[in-house]
């Protein structure tokens, strides 16, 4: 049984390669990313609740979940979809103004993005995986002084204007 | 070993400054997702690939330095991401296999 009270140590698990696959909403011009382990995916256009969605692109990347070394808790990163460091951005961008606060010389913000089309709902990668992947890569680093920080996708200005690295393989091998 | 140690012993050309870090151990590897999976804290990443999502990968992981293979050489500004980043990155006419090989025998592993 999960042991809430535990001060987790993360391990990382289920390591899947994969591919994040981007849509596009063709009416609205909203976009969705999810991650596959399909290497063939549909790439037909198709219409859901008002939605018509187009294949846009793709590349490789890799997801995860992360078990407790201490508890054995097991949290699976579903809402996470791909991750991607903040660098610099307009005033617009919650991410990045947050990125600017803080000690550039050690800090680093990443953010968690999910599929994009839960933000209609004001959703976005929950707390629990935010936190839980700050807390697993800042178990990884040994650098003295130096942090991570992972925020939800929601604070970014906007993804068509993103400068945001992503973690994927980008154009290096894709399904196409 | 220090980054400046294994310049000299490998006669590597760096790219940007050699900041002060220690090396534990390699990690070869072109693909950001293997990287994130696989490298180890202190690891010098050895790789062909030069786009700049590779910085914002070995980051994550605390990679502190980059061999660039094969004389590949990143962009201007995958090189000041790195700089932001204290990353120190090096370029060698080697391929992979050559300076792994190189690697173990000056006692990385």
């Amino acid at each position: 049984m999960a042991d809430t009270k535990c001060r987790h140590e993360w391990s990382i698990i289920n390591v899947r390669n994969g591919f994040l696959v981007t849509e596009g909403c063709m009416a609205t011009g909203e976009r969705a990313n999810f991650f596959t382990l399909e290497d063939n995916p549909h790439k037909d256009t198709y219409v859901v609740d008002g939605n018509l969605w187009r294949y846009l692109g793709n590349s490789q990347a890799v997801k995860f979940d992360l078990q407790c070394k201490k508890c054995g808790t097991v949290l699976k990163l579903n809402k996470t979809q791909a991750m991607a460091m903040v660098i610099e951005c307009t005033d617009e961008c919650r991410a990045a103004v947050y990125d600017q606060g803080l000690d550039p010389d050690t800090t680093w913000v990443y953010t968690a993005m999910c599929t994009e089309v839960e933000h209609k709902n004001g959703e976005c990668v929950p707390n629990e995986e935010t936190r839980a992947l700050t807390d697993y890569f800042n178990g990884r680093i040994k650098s003295r002084g130096k942090k991570v920080i992972f925020v939800p996708c929601i604070l970014l200005g906007g993804i068509d204007r993103c400068q945001a690295e992503i973690i994927a393989d980008v154009g290096l091998k894709d399904i196409d | 070993m220090k980054l400046t140690e294994l310049r000299d012993k490998l006669s590597l050309n760096a790219l940007n400054e050699i900041y002060e870090n220690e090396i534990e151990g390699v990690f070869i590897s072109d693909m950001v997702s293997d990287i994130v999976a696989g490298a180890n804290s202190g690891n010098i990443l050895v790789t062909i690939q030069t786009h700049k999502n590779l910085i914002a990968t070995a980051n994550l992981v605390d990679v502190p330095a980059i061999i660039y293979v094969r004389d590949k050489k990143p962009a201007q500004d995958v090189i000041e991401l790195a700089n932001r980043a204290k990353i120190t990155l090096f370029t060698t006419n080697l391929d992979a296999w050559k300076l792994a090989i190189k690697l173990h025998e000056i006692g990385l592993k």
